[in-house]
């Protein structure tokens, strides 16, 4: 019986922003972990949709913009509506202590202002633990 | 060999998860194939819940090397199928690393305008370590996708070479896909990989190369013989603009018509779930030994015995098997004094 780790990863943004969400999911993956990669410029909708399709431990996503930090407030209220509150949303992106408290407000399990290297994200899924209500 | 019961809540759980499956609970159909994949002793509870309750769903497999377009080709099948009010379901296979067994499953992210469509049921597994383009369990999710109601399922595979034919096992349909400018390789796959599909399409088929690899195909398909008595059918499809797909389908629907009516469909899915059978059997008992091998000192003797050339391998085998299952290979000679 083998269970790995399932991290589902998106992004908001353009393309542009890519380059560093691939670096995470190479340093995720170096560490025995599925990374599904469900690209970038994504609606709540489909990031939840992702999440819960791939039975994700973590779901982490990707602001291009601190703009775009409603989308994670409707992801982790979509979450909770489907029954899967128990999926830890990390959240990366150039945010203000004011927005980052705002998001952990909201829910997100883990919120990474500024840059976040490859290495904390790693360090960060490696400590979650996850339990569900079902199985 | 007696298997330790299961507690009586946890079955539970797991026969109620299954029924949440059964009914088309997202998240339900989601934890049961992780059960599943992870060969969870609870996956085999949900299996069992759901066995009954599958055979409705035709199931297409897409193959082809890295890079030919799979993912968006399966995209626009997808579209083509929705359209005519089927559900789908589809497992994306993408290679663990040998290393880590960690995985980077990058084909979803292909399929993004099927993301909303409940509809349209995504997961992507790794292969953590299993050889043939498929994962392990593979037909075992399909399975608990059948059951949930998919209409058709998708097997999408690893990027494949010559010998990776697993998906032949488990696929009603089994699509190969190929690309302009790859004539060569045609050649190298004559064997193998040439002789599973039922459908072959030159994907990217506006590339200037595109006329001359149909040529090609269809060229090396005079030295197979027709399988089932179905002639693999050629054609081309540009998965960008979704030319040539809804024939791709039609296709796909003729072969799967022309099963049923020649009664080879039951025969095919009989054949594969034989071979499920044994395979997962086998699985059992290789883990059985690396479980019995693993630190039991009477092996470690045996394989001293061996390494110092006192007995030869197949030997050490016949004492193991006697050991672990109670069998042997009965492969001594009369006239031979036991060296054993």
């Amino acid at each position: 019986m083998v269970s790995t780790t399932r991290v589902v990863l998106a992004g908001t943004g353009s393309t542009a922003s890519e380059h560093k969400e691939v670096a995470v999911v190479a340093a995720l993956r170096d560490e025995g972990i599925e990374v599904v990669y469900a690209g970038v410029r994504q609606s709540p909708e489909a990031m939840v949709g992702a999440a819960i399709q791939e039975d994700a431990d973590v779901l982490g996503v990707y602001l291009a913009s601190p703009e775009h930090a409603a989308l994670v407030e409707g992801v982790l209220a979509l979450l909770s509506r489907e029954g899967a509150g128990d999926i830890a949303v990390m959240v990366a992106g150039d945010l203000s202590a004011g927005l980052v408290e705002r998001l952990q407000a909201a829910g997100a399990a883990r919120v990474f202002a500024g840059e976040a290297g490859a290495d904390k994200v790693l360090e960060y899924v490696k400590t979650v633990t996850h339990t569900r209500e079902d199985t | 060999m007696h298997a330790i019961p299961l507690g009586e809540d946890e079955c539970r759980k797991a026969r109620d998860l299954a029924e949440r499956a059964r009914a088309g609970n997202q998240r339900a159909i989601a934890r049961a194939i992780s059960l599943v994949e992870n060969g969870d002793p609870l996956g085999s509870v949900i299996v069992r819940t759901l066995f009954p309750f599958t055979g409705h769903a035709v199931r297409v497999g897409i193959t082809g090397p890295p890079g030919v377009g799979k993912s968006s080709l399966i995209s626009q099948l997808v579209k083509v199928v929705r359209d005519r009010g089927l559900s789908v379901g589809l497992i994306s296979v993408d290679p663990s690393s040998p290393f880590t067994q960690g995985a980077l499953l990058g084909d979803r992210i292909r399929l993004a305008e099927h993301f909303c469509d409940p509809e349209v049921f995504i997961r992507s597994m790794g292969t953590r370590g299993h050889l043939g383009g498929l994962a392990e369990n593979t037909l075992q999710a399909a399975l608990v996708l059948d059951a949930a109601g998919k209409d058709v399922i998708f097997f999408e595979t690893v990027g494949v070479g010559q010998s990776e034919i697993a998906v032949s096992g488990i696929a009603d349909t089994v699509v190969l896909a190929l690309q302009p400018g790859s004539g060569d390789s045609i050649q190298a796959l004559k064997a193998g990989i040439m002789e599973i599909p039922d459908i072959i399409v030159v994907n990217k088929a506006d590339h200037p190369q595109a006329e001359a690899m149909l040529d090609e195909v269809t060229g090396a398909l005079h030295y197979r013989k027709a399988c089932e008595g179905w002639q693999p059918s050629v054609l081309g499809t540009n998965s960008r603009t979704g030319n040539g797909v809804p024939e791709l389908w039609k296709t796909i629907e003729e072969h799967v018509a022309y099963l049923r009516d020649e009664g080879l469909l039951e025969e095919r899915r009989a054949k594969q779930l034989q071979q499920e059978v044994l395979s997962l059997a086998l699985q059992h008992v290789q883990r059985r030994l690396a479980r019995e091998a693993s630190g039991d000192p009477e092996l470690a003797s045996i394989l001293a015995r061996v390494t110092s050339r006192e007995i030869d391998p197949l030997s050490a085998v016949d004492l193991i098997l006697g050991s672990v299952f109670d069998m042997q290979l009965q492969q001594s000679c009369e006239d031979e004094p036991s060296r054993l």
